[in-house]
């Protein structure tokens, strides 16, 4: 990135912090300025989580509507977009746990492939050389929990449930994964 | 990073969001109602009628009324005939408030959607049997006496409200509890009579026999069941 | 009538009737009546105690008929499966709405949505009827009133959480009891509109005992004691008192309807007497002529 670009990012931040603080004070044009900034990156992001568009669109709905609720809970440490994520992340996950369980599987299928498409590009698009040639080398399951992980910012019980697959799965290829990258980028 | 999302889509998504901001919240009830367990659609059904509200406070108010009647220590086993006697007229009489026009401002309006009258009775005769039962349940703990028999008023509740519940498809739901509940007293003291035991109705055979009028009233109001889905006009 | 002749859910519904009789408090408040209507907005017309709601509730399929045979799309109300399905199709505003007045007016409508079984199949039930009951009080324009208690609310406002109700689930036969009443005039043309936008997907039917509603109808029916006598368009019952109204100054005779205008002269229905000054009949006319029986000299 130019430093010109990362002045923009700067001040699109200092825009949207701008709006968190407004929506404490129950500014409710705030809410829908900030959602209009946000939920058209968001919901494609949250798509290559859950294969399940009406899911994702409740876990939007709700993200904002917890945003609304807590606006003031917003610290300000970090940026207003990764403390959005981090709440579509866990709205999701509450989506999918409430789904039953015979189609979560179908989803979950079709889900994993769209992450990998994203973060592929995601990676593509990065400036990680290295580090992204690693990480596509990557086996996918390694790579969602990693994903879920270090990227979405979850707990490894989050992630189990993002994945649907036990706790002690995801511990064991979380250290598999980080193996693998230490190797390779040794 | 470009990452775009359909704008009729994200339209949607806003108004779902304002709708979700607008709607009032559950009342204090109905959200104990749904940590319990029930789901939104049951736990509604049982709080949108304020005649069930007000038939729970009545079967409050009498199971308060019993609890009083029966404290006298000194001869404990005519207070737990007393208690076994009142208890299963609570929830009949909240079952027999619960339903029909006069309880229910919304009834037509209700009659006229997929919903079974059945099923709306049920729910309302089981969200009243439920808490009465819990409130006698409370008072038997606190009774003196005889502790096998104090739950002796539980199936012979079940029975008379589904008698009650049979009853309502011959005639208005106030009648159906008012000859239901006549019944049961007059049944009760006649076997009181019959024998030295003033429990006598409570014995196995009694309670059996309280199980099969559970059962047949059941029966009856499933069979009857088209008279739930009619505006009861003269 | 089996579900295999029912006729798919989608379109206005179809309402076939053939000699209804319905006896309430021991007199007949239907004595056969004939209905064909598919589409289109109805206003049933008649004088109170004329049978307008008894044929409603029939037609809502919460009045089981005596006599006589009712198939609406195909499916017979006195068949349990098939009443079931009538009124998955059905929306109705009953004369009294029936509202508790210590619950909130989101919760009254809610409720209904939870009898209509909307959201059913769906991830997230409740969600979906949120959504259902803030679209159908929005068009009632009560979006802003939702936390209210309903016993807050005028009496027109009740009438419109009533056709809230009724709204629900895009209904493809929409009764209407006596919707306009108590409503103001702002209400009406809201109410008119509401209608107008329905006609091209449901039947609308709704009562009225006055003329106002009919003329904005597609077709206007008369009941009179328990019987049709007119089944039209609006310009047609109009047309029945044609050579049969006339003005005249002198107080009428015996005639079947006569009342006296502010120009101070008599509008008559009836017999006209030679070289009486006939006039062009209104709706209403049409409407007088028809319920009030010919003088018997």
């Amino acid at each position: 990135m130019t430093n010109s670009e990362i002045d923009a990012v700067g001040q699109a931040d200092q825009e949207d912090r701008a709006l968190v603080a407004r929506i404490a004070r129950r500014d409710r044009s705030a809410l829908e300025q900030l959602y209009r900034r946000h939920a058209h990156w968001m919901t494609p992001r949250l798509e290559s989580r859950c294969g399940d568009p009406d899911l994702v669109d409740m876990a939007i709905q709700d993200t904002f509507v917890s945003v609304w609720k807590s606006a003031k809970k917003y610290r300000g440490d970090g940026a207003v977009g990764a403390w959005l994520w981090g709440i579509a992340i866990r709205r999701l996950i509450d989506q999918m746990r409430k789904k039953r369980p015979t189609s979560v599987d179908l989803q979950a299928v079709g889900g994993l492939e769209h992450a990998m498409a994203f973060e592929d590009t995601l990676i593509d698009n990065g400036t990680h050389g290295s580090l992204g040639v690693a990480l596509r080398q990557l086996d996918p399951d390694l790579r969602a929990v990693l994903i879920a992980t270090a990227i979405d910012g979850l707990t490894t019980k989050e992630a189990a449930r993002l994945l649907g697959v036990p706790q002690g799965t995801v511990k064991t290829r979380l250290m598999r994964a980080r193996q693998h990258l230490q190797e390779t980028l040794a | 990073m470009s990452y775009t999302t359909d704008p009729a889509r994200i339209e949607r998504n806003w108004r779902a969001i304002t709708i979700e901001l607008d709607s009032p919240r559950p009342g204090r009830l109905e959200r104990m109602l749904q940590r319990l367990g029930l789901p939104t659609d049951v736990s509604r059904l049982v709080v949108a009628t304020p005649a069930l509200r007000r038939s729970w406070f009545v079967a409050l108010g009498l199971s308060m009324l019993i609890g009083l009647l029966a404290t006298d220590a000194a001869k404990p086993r005519d207070d737990l005939f007393v208690l076994l006697l009142i208890a299963p007229l609570v929830p009949t009489l909240g079952v027999a408030m619960a339903y029909g026009s006069n309880a229910d401002p919304a009834h037509e309006v209700g009659l006229a959607t997929p919903m079974s009258g059945l099923r709306l009775v049920l729910t309302r005769a089981a969200a009243v049997l439920g808490f009465s039962a819990a409130f006698l349940a409370l008072i038997s703990l606190l009774a003196p006496s005889a502790p096998a028999m104090a739950f002796g008023w539980l199936i012979p509740s079940f029975g008379l409200c589904s008698a009650t519940v049979a009853a309502m498809t011959f005639m208005a739901p106030r009648r159906a509890a008012t000859v239901a509940g006549t019944l049961w007293v007059l049944g009760v003291l006649i076997a009181r009579g019959a024998g030295d035991d003033p429990l006598a109705a409570f014995t196995v055979v009694g309670q059996v026999l309280m199980a099969v009028v559970a059962v047949v009233g059941l029966v009856v109001a499933v069979q009857r069941r088209d008279r739930f889905d009619l505006l009861a006009v003269r | 009538m089996s579900m295999s002749q029912a006729r798919p859910r989608g379109g206005a519904a179809q309402i076939l009737a053939f000699g209804l009789r319905k006896r309430l408090d021991g007199t007949e408040a239907l004595s056969g009546v004939d209905l064909a209507l598919e589409g289109g907005v109805v206003t049933v017309l008649g004088p109170n105690g004329a049978g307008k709601t008894t044929l409603l509730r029939c037609l809502a399929t919460v009045l089981a008929i005596d006599d006589g045979s009712l198939l609406i799309d195909g499916l017979d109300p006195g068949h349990e499966s098939d009443r079931i399905e009538i009124r998955r199709r059905l929306g109705y505003l009953p004369q009294d709405v029936g509202l508790a007045e210590s619950v909130r007016v989101f919760d009254v409508v809610e409720y209904v949505a939870v009898l209509k079984d909307i959201g059913r199949g769906s991830a997230d039930p409740a969600r979906v009827r949120r959504h259902a009951v803030h679209d159908v009080l929005d068009q009632v324009g009560l979006a802003d009133r939702v936390a209210d208690k309903t016993g807050e609310l005028s009496g027109g406002m009740k009438r419109r959480v009533g056709l809230a109700q009724a709204l629900l689930g895009s209904p493809s036969l929409l009764l209407l009891d006596e919707p306009a009443a108590g409503l103001d005039p702002d209400e009406r043309l809201r109410l008119r509109s509401i209608i107008a936008e329905r006609r091209q997907r449901a039947t609308v039917i709704q009562s009225s005992h006055l003329t106002d509603e009919a003329a904005t109808s597609d077709r206007v029916l008369v009941l009179v004691d328990g019987r049709v006598v007119f089944v039209g368009p609006p310009a047609a019952l109009a047309a029945t008192a044609e050579g049969r109204t006339w003005v005249q100054h002198e107080t009428p005779g015996p005639v079947r309807a006569s009342w006296l205008q502010a120009d101070g002269s008599y509008r008559c229905l009836g017999t006209p007497p030679a070289g009486a000054q006939l006039v062009a009949p209104t709706i209403e006319d049409g409407y007088l002529f028809l319920r009030s029986p010919a003088p018997t000299h």
